[in-house]
């Protein structure tokens, strides 16, 4: 019990730093349940006339559905491109060839430049190459995380090399060995690159707004951006439907968390 | 079943040379184990029989073809490894069978070749689990049953039993014995365990620095050692090396700084001429214990340093010339530490090594 | 045996019909194998990196629109956007402000990092709630924030007018002298917690022994921190720098919900200023000069920063 005496002055100030942390969700929840007018002053400490009345007319008022699913549809495409591309080339740098210091050095270098740095480039390539205004348009730049090719790369290595070898003297063709052995014992990167994966393509907003022009192939960061310059004065239905945006990515990162952590500071590890 | 005939075998990571011209005629149905301490080749020249590594130069046969050029699958060959390299998630069935199913399209012929592979090394009523519930004797079986259900033309074994405790160590060895005694196919062991390729070999092949030392059986190599090295690297206790110079001013002898011991006929023959710099090597079990008083004139005086009882034996330790050398002698002899004594070696057995080469005279 | 027995398998006849191979051809086909395994990958980032960073330098030097064939321009983006464009300058004065608002966050984190990784109840549940904001969509949080901003009923005012602190209240959003300093407070609120958790990760991989080491040696728990802590955690501090610099040019989301850029061009950064020029006007050729000044600027200070730390902090992706 000494411990728990001495702790105090620790979590007087991390209570109120967590509180602090904390409000901003709280704040949004409350206006988006609030039943009465949001701009009553002073705005009551806890809902008033608690209320879901706004969902509903967010549920409505804007094609929610639509946006929700156009999210998921880019963020499967992504996880699914993701697994398949990054696990394939992450594979590829366990062994040695010719050149795969270059590659590696293309891989490196690549990972200096922002994608924000391409957006101009990078959209008329995708008018080249006809997929302005679609959801594949959207999820292409996302098909392959160069972090994630390092973390296969690194749980691929992390097994023994025996594995691969066995199956190649018993004749497994190499791309069984990669979909039958070696992928099935990297759960924990197959895990990181989707959660990683899923934040990335949930949260984008800059390149849909660039490729997209039209209300039925945008995702949900598009949405709210544009119903908010819809309505240029709030309304509660924003929130509500602020709230609906963010439950998803709250989940993941809830059901996920460890692996979320552990792909974020994969390099920091390493350092 | 085949032979394997290895001829001016190479392997070079750059500027290293790993292998260095290895030649070896391997019979059919032989049992053969590469032996040596780790870094003498012997792990590379196995992965290079198996495909696992390209060769820089030489030729491997296996059967009448030259496999230089075949990938491993097409080699038909077996291999277990040393961490037995079972695939985790599946289980005991489907690892023996995993390889098999891209060789064999008829299922019920896999699923008789694993039925009766597991009857064979007592994997039966295993075949559901998954290899991190088995124990390390069980999963170094499944991992033979995978070998065995291809039916290849060469089992390669990569020190196989390492992972295992002593005990397990014993009982796998004589496992492999009865597997090769009922194949009778050609096995291919490397380890570093000089006991293990004493007792499983048909012939033994002791590497160094990537070459080989001697070719021989395990008897051949344990009695006539053709260097100073194969000598101090098989038997336990090691052979005893004391360095020598030869006297032929009376009879021919060896003299050991103040006592020497006379040479027989034959070694007399080699041990060439006067004042040459030789090693004598004599087995720790074959020298006889006098006491300490005892006139015979082949014999050398020493103290006895430390007594080791074995059991079945007892190992004497002592010095002589400036060496530490080591006497096997019956248990029922109570020897006392620090005690004088002298003792007689069996001057039939002793080998005569050129001090500076190494090589048997 | 009797496995053997049936020695002539189909297996068997399969492994011969191979055939000899040369080493060249089994090598040609594992490099086509290789091949395919980077190819998807090397195609994703030549089409959305590689080949993007060349066309932006190429574009730079043009005169482009959509509609017109292309004309060599020479210096003439740089020129104006160096001698004649204010609003360049701004832009790059408010970039600027945005990467020392990220050392700000470190700092904080630090404390936090330290905080949360004492040996206390509830740890856990401290480090879940200070990163969890990390995660979120940025333009969601950066509504949240305009609401929490807001003139009329916005929390902060509330608060501030509650206490007495304040009598009128405050635009946050809509004045010159803090729009900027009310977007870093909400973007250092949604990254602290990944500070927080790489400095946490640092401090975990120091041995415990050196704290043994230290105590024994007569060391306070502040001399422990500054000897031991402090330089030992130098790579996963110059990791945060590195991320918090990436960000000053990557925070788009939260700049163009809160504001936009303005009032004026008081919150225009760097990437909200080339979005703009691009797409809203369409002066793609000039935006690509800006983006092209621009990334070449972070490469040095990353390459700057990469070289202080020991080539440490050279994971950059992390901030996407």
């Amino acid at each position: 019990m000494r411990s728990r005496n001495a702790d105090w002055p620790v979590h007087l100030i991390l209570i109120p730093v967590s509180i602090l942390m904390l409000v901003p969700f709280y704040w949004v929840l409350k206006t988006s349940i609030t039943g009465e007018n949001i701009f009553a002053y002073p705005p009551s400490i806890l809902p008033s006339d608690p209320h879901l009345f706004n969902y509903v007319e967010a549920w409505y008022s804007i094609p929610f559905a639509t946006y929700f699913i156009n999210s998921i549809l880019v963020v499967f495409l992504a996880i699914v491109a993701n697994i398949l591309i990054d696990a394939a080339a992450g594979y590829a740098l366990t062994f040695h060839f010719r050149g795969k210091r270059l590659i590696m050095l293309i891989y490196l270098s690549c990972m200096m430049i922002p994608f924000q740095a391409t957006i101009i480039p990078a959209y008329l390539i995708t008018v080249n190459l006809g997929l302005v205004n679609t959801l594949l348009g959207i999820a292409l730049p996302h098909f392959s995380h160069i972090i994630l090719i390092f973390i296969f790369k690194a749980s691929f290595d992390a097994l023994p090399r025996s594995l691969p070898e066995a199956a190649r003297m018993d004749g497994v063709p190499e791309w069984r060995i990669l979909l039958q052995v070696m992928l099935p014992l990297a759960r924990p990167a197959i895990a990181t690159s989707v959660v990683l994966t899923f934040i990335w393509s949930w949260n984008d907003f800059l390149w849909p707004l660039i490729v997209v022009r039209d209300d039925d192939v945008s995702t949900l960061p598009l949405g709210l951006a544009r119903f908010l310059s819809y309505f240029e004065d709030t309304t509660a239905a924003l929130y509500a439907f602020v709230v609906m945006a963010l439950v998803p990515g709250i989940l993941v990162f809830f059901l996920a968390q460890r692996q979320f952590i552990e792909g974020l500071t994969a390099g920091a590890r390493k350092g | 079943m085949a032979e394997v005939r290895i001829a001016g075998l190479r392997k070079r990571y750059g500027s290293v040379e790993a292998v260095r011209g290895i030649d070896l005629d391997i019979a059919d149905g032989e049992f053969i184990v590469l032996v040596g301490a780790s870094g003498c080749g012997k792990s590379t020249t196995l992965r290079m029989i198996a495909g696992l590594e390209e060769i820089s130069d030489g030729e491997i046969w296996i059967g009448d073809r030259l496999v230089n050029e075949l990938p491993s699958k097409e080699r038909d060959i077996a291999m277990v490894f040393q961490d037995y390299a079972l695939y985790p998630h599946m289980s005991v069935y489907d690892n023996i069978s995993f390889g098999l199913r891209y060789r064999i399209s008829d299922r019920a012929e896999i699923k008789r070749r694993v039925e009766q592979a597991a009857e064979i090394l007592g994997l039966t009523p295993l075949l559901d689990r998954k290899p991190r519930q088995l124990s390390g004797g069980q999963r170094q079986r499944v991992a033979m049953g995978r070998a065995i259900v291809r039916d290849p033309l060469v089992f390669l074994f990569d020190e196989p039993l390492s992972n295992l405790d002593a005990k397990l160590r014993v009982q796998m060895r004589t496992e492999i014995k009865r597997l090769h005694n009922r194949v009778r196919t050609t096995f291919v062991h490397v380890t570093h365990d000089q006991v293990e390729a004493m007792t499983l070999a048909d012939r033994i092949v002791l590497m160094r620095n990537g070459e080989i030392e001697q070719i021989g059986t395990p008897d051949e190599i344990y009695s006539t050692p053709k260097t100073a090295y194969v000598a101090s690297f098989i038997g336990a206790p090691p052979m005893n090396l004391i360095p020598a110079i030869v006297d032929r001013s009376a009879k021919p002898m060896v003299r050991f700084g103040e006592v020497s011991l006379p040479l027989s006929d034959a070694l007399s023959a080699r041990a060439g001429p006067d004042g040459r710099k030789v090693t004598v090597g004599l087995r720790p079990e074959h020298f006889v214990t006098l006491g300490p008083r005892s006139g015979a004139s082949a014999s050398l005086p020493i103290k006895v340093d430390v007594v080791e009882p074995l059991g079945s034996d007892t190992l004497l330790f002592f010095s002589l010339a400036g060496v530490e050398g080591i006497a096997r002698v019956p248990p029922e002899q109570a020897v006392r530490q620090g005690e004088r004594m002298m003792l007689e070696p069996n001057l039939d057995r002793i080998v005569l090594f050129d001090a500076e080469t190494g090589k048997a005279l | 045996m009797a496995i053997a027995a049936q020695g002539t398998s189909a297996g068997r006849t399969a492994g011969r019909a191979g055939g000899a191979r040369s080493w060249w051809t089994l090598r040609r086909r594992r490099a086509l194998f290789l091949f395919v395994l980077l190819a998807p990958s090397l195609i994703i980032f030549l089409l959305y990196r590689l080949i993007p960073l060349g066309w932006n330098i190429v574009l730079s030097f043009e005169h482009w629109s959509l509609a017109k064939p292309a004309r060599f321009a020479g210096l003439y983006h740089y020129e104006e956007m160096f001698l004649y464009d204010d609003v360049f300058w701004e832009a790059l004065r408010n970039t600027l402000y945005f990467m020392l608002s990220a050392v700000a966050g470190i700092v904080l984190a630090i404390g936090l990092a330290v905080l949360v990784n004492a040996r206390i109840r509830g740890r856990n549940v401290y480090r879940t709630i200070i990163f969890m904001s990390y995660p979120l969509m940025v333009v969601a949080v950066g509504i949240i924030w305009r609401w929490i901003y807001d003139e009329k009923t916005g929390l902060i005012n509330y608060a501030l007018r509650s206490v007495g602190l304040i009598d009128q209240p405050i635009a946050f959003l809509e004045s010159f002298s803090t729009a900027l300093l009310a977007i870093m407070v909400a973007a250092v609120w949604q990254i602290i917690g990944l500070y927080m958790i790489i400095i946490i990760t640092g401090m975990k991989s120091i041995p415990g022994h050196l704290y043994e080491a230290a105590s024994i040696d007569g060391a306070n728990r502040w001399q422990q921190f500054y000897r031991i802590t402090l330089p030992l955690l130098r790579p996963s501090i110059f990791l945060c720098l590195m991320i918090g610099i990436i960000m000053s040019f990557t925070s788009f989301d939260l700049v163009f919900v809160m504001t936009n850029g303005g009032p004026g061009h008081a919150t225009e950064l760097l990437i909200t200023y080339i979005y703009k020029t691009a797409f809203n006007v369409s002066k793609l050729d000039y935006a690509a000069a800006l983006t092209v000044f621009t990334f070449f600027m972070f490469l040095i200070l990353a390459l700057v920063i990469n070289r202080f730390s020991g080539g440490e902090a050279g994971q950059v992706e992390i901030s996407e």
